[in-house]
């Protein structure tokens, strides 16, 4: 087991939590909150991760050779659905922000 | 045991939703609120005759379990479950009412993000799938985040949404982290399997805490419950009526259902050994949430502001109820959800209209909140007071007793205000809409549900004994077992003391009401509005004390 990927996903989340705190700027506070979400993403493929196991396509290889768990890469892919649909649903808001009040201060004034 | 009525609470709102996109494109827009009026309807009819069904499993594409291993997708009916659909379709029914006279300009697409968000509300309380549980919760969510955006000119509502999009989506990571250190563990995303995979591997360590503090956390931030509730007092302030209807009379609610629903068939017998320690940690939270966000309502001046401390407090309340981690605590916590849930929608329906009908919404609405026993609060209460007696924690009731009467003495206050503007002539208090006779009858209806709730007592025992049952689940859904008979759970009745607990509370709130209306308590008059930092910044706090608290408790 190497805890390698663990730490990233870790370090993906709270970086990306750092950036949505501290964010002077709408559009960096969207991306910031994408960067915490592909933590999940990570810690999701790390987890049905195996060592010299081959993608679960079954078409061309033995069915008894080991694959990596193709279930959460099924989660991963709703998990970026998800992620996608709430970072458009942002921007879309950040943009009648700016174009109501001509800034991207997540403050306001 | 299966039903093919159990997809048709998430089915008929999502095609709901699908004609009335068509709707907007045809341009024949007058049409909207009758579509969505008769899908939310049907929606409630088809989960109250999910009732009569609890103890099915229906399994997705006929993908049943073998040999006690599920790979499939399940809805496993139970009555709590299918009484949170009920209870959604019918707070839905009142926002569609409420709609056309409070949102300028709503059309199809206003009625199909309600009607996607009660599809979303549906499936998350039939979901016998944790991995799907999160799906529906996302689904409802991001339909919410868009509805609190709705009104794009408006640059309050949305900072608002942004607030309530980014803090809410943090909870959604949290809850997503949790499931995936689950499935790491155990192999497992039905919630039946899950739990059985923990208990057999028995072990409470680093892992199970982590992955717990995550899904709970995850689900309290979308409950509001403090220190995570400044989301819910900018969006609850500024976004459209029919959401806060929505937000104050189900979506809160869901989150502390889903802690509830993931405790009984995931974690408890993992816990078995600490269950005094996590008592203390969930009812502490409920508790400071609900005096903490009581005090706050009636030191502020905004009318829907104060609403939405309201709705916090009140969440924290069933927080305590189903911290106490029994039987008789789901119990009690199942009648106060309904009977607080729509009488919280009622009083958000009755902001919205000026005049002596909406005066009237407030007063009853108060009066429901402060836990007069017409209504399902008092009896909810007495419940969630009798598991807090049984669980050695009899002195949280003068807790509640508190946040009762200050509550209750805070929308009491409104309500004369409205009812004196009215008198006057005036529009009403400040921030309180024109609103036309919709908001009046949804209002109307939500207490008269409210009131009836209050007949649940005896159902709300048997619900609840079916819903702590870990073991029976896992047979029900996992070996096909027929559904067992429930263990017996006394059916959740007024005490002496609770009935004195109840008096002091309303009778406290009526008192309290001048005192407020004379200005004494009152200091907050401007808030200042909480940037979507401020709120993650207070969520990984507290997502931290959590975290530590559980890990001290177990250690």
């Amino acid at each position: 087991v190497t805890y390698l990927p663990y730490a990233v996903a870790a370090w993906l989340f709270a970086v990306g939590l750092y950036g949505v705190v501290t964010s002077r700027n709408l559009l960096h506070q969207i991306i910031s909150l994408s960067v915490a979400q592909s933590s999940t993403y990570v810690l999701l493929l790390s987890v049905g991760f195996r060592t010299h196991a081959t993608a679960p396509v079954f078409a061309d290889v033995p069915a008894t050779r080991a694959a990596v768990d193709p279930v959460v890469q099924a989660l991963s892919l709703t998990d970026v659905v998800v992620g996608a649909t709430v970072t458009a649903l942002l921007l879309a808001i950040a943009v009648q922000v700016h174009k109501r009040t001509g800034s991207l201060d997540p403050e306001g004034t | 045991v299966t039903t093919n009525l159990a997809p048709l609470p998430v089915v008929v709102p999502l095609a709901a939703a699908a004609v009335l996109l068509a709707i907007d494109v045809l341009s024949i827009r007058r049409w909207a609120p009758a579509v969505a009026f008769a899908a939310a309807v049907a929606e409630t009819a088809v989960a109250v005759a999910l009732l009569h069904h609890t103890g099915s499993v229906v399994w997705f594409g006929g993908w049943a379990p073998r040999h006690g291993v599920a790979i499939g997708v399940a809805f496993t009916i139970d009555r709590i479950g299918a009484a949170g659909a009920v209870l959604g379709g019918g707070v839905v029914t009142a926002a569609v009412l409420a709609t056309p006279s409070t949102v300028d300009d709503a059309g199809g697409l206003f009625y199909a993000l309600l009607m996607t968000a009660l599809a979303g509300i549906a499936g998350f309380c039939l979901s016998g799938d944790l991995f799907n549980m999160f799906v529906f919760f996302e689904l409802m969510a991001v339909s919410a985040f868009a509805l609190a955006a709705y009104r794009t000119r408006d640059v309050a509502s949305l900072r608002a949404a942004l607030s309530f999009a980014v803090t809410n989506s943090v909870g959604a990571f949290l809850v997503i982290i949790g499931i995936a250190l689950l499935y790491a563990r155990t192999g497992a995303l039905n919630l039946a399997q899950i739990g059985r995979q923990l208990t057999a591997d028995g072990r409470a360590d680093r892992l199970v805490i982590m992955a717990t503090t995550c899904v709970v956390v995850g689900f309290l931030i979308k409950a509001a419950i403090a220190p995570f509730h400044l989301w819910l007092v900018d969006t609850a302030s500024s976004a459209p009526v029919p959401l806060v209807m929505v937000l104050a009379g189900v979506l809160d609610t869901l989150g502390v259902f889903a802690v509830a629903r993931v405790y009984w068939t995931v974690l408890a017998p993992s816990f078995a050994a600490h269950h005094a320690a996590v008592r203390a940690i969930l009812v502490g939270a409920g508790a400071l949430t609900a005096v903490g966000a009581a005090l706050a309502a009636v030191r502020t001046e905004q009318p829907r502001r104060r609403l939405a401390f309201v709705m916090i407090s009140h969440t924290g309340v069933l927080l305590v109820g189903v911290g106490c981690l029994s039987a008789a605590g789901v119990a009690g916590a199942a009648v106060y959800a309904v009977g607080d849930g729509t009488a919280k929608a009622a009083l958000v329906a009755g902001l919205a209209r000026a005049g002596r009908a909406g005066g009237a919404l407030l007063a009853l609405g108060g009066l429901a909140v402060a836990g007069a026993p017409v209504f399902a609060t008092a009896l909810g209460k007495a419940g969630i007071d009798g598991a807090l007696s049984s669980a050695g924690l009899g002195w949280v009731p003068i807790l509640l007793v508190l946040t009762s009467a200050l509550t209750g003495a805070a929308m009491l206050d409104l309500a004369v205000r409205v009812w004196r503007a009215a008198g006057e002539g005036g529009v009403g208090a400040g921030g309180v809409g024109a609103g036309g006779v919709g908001p009046v009858v949804g209002g109307a209806a939500l207490l008269g549900g409210s009131a009836a709730a209050a007949l649940l007592g005896r159902w709300a025992g048997g619900a609840a004994g079916a819903f702590t049952d870990t073991a029976g689940y896992a047979q029900r859904v996992l070996d096909g077992a027929a559904a067992l008979p429930a263990r017996a759970v006394p059916a959740v009745g007024f005490t002496t003391a609770s009935g004195v607990a109840d008096a002091v509370g309303l009778v406290g709130a009526v008192a309290l009401t001048p005192l407020l209306a004379r200005g004494v308590l009152r200091a907050v008059r401007r808030w200042r509005r909480s940037s979507p930092g401020d709120a993650v910044a207070w969520a990984t706090v507290g997502a931290a004390a959590f975290a530590t608290g559980l890990a001290v408790a177990l250690r």
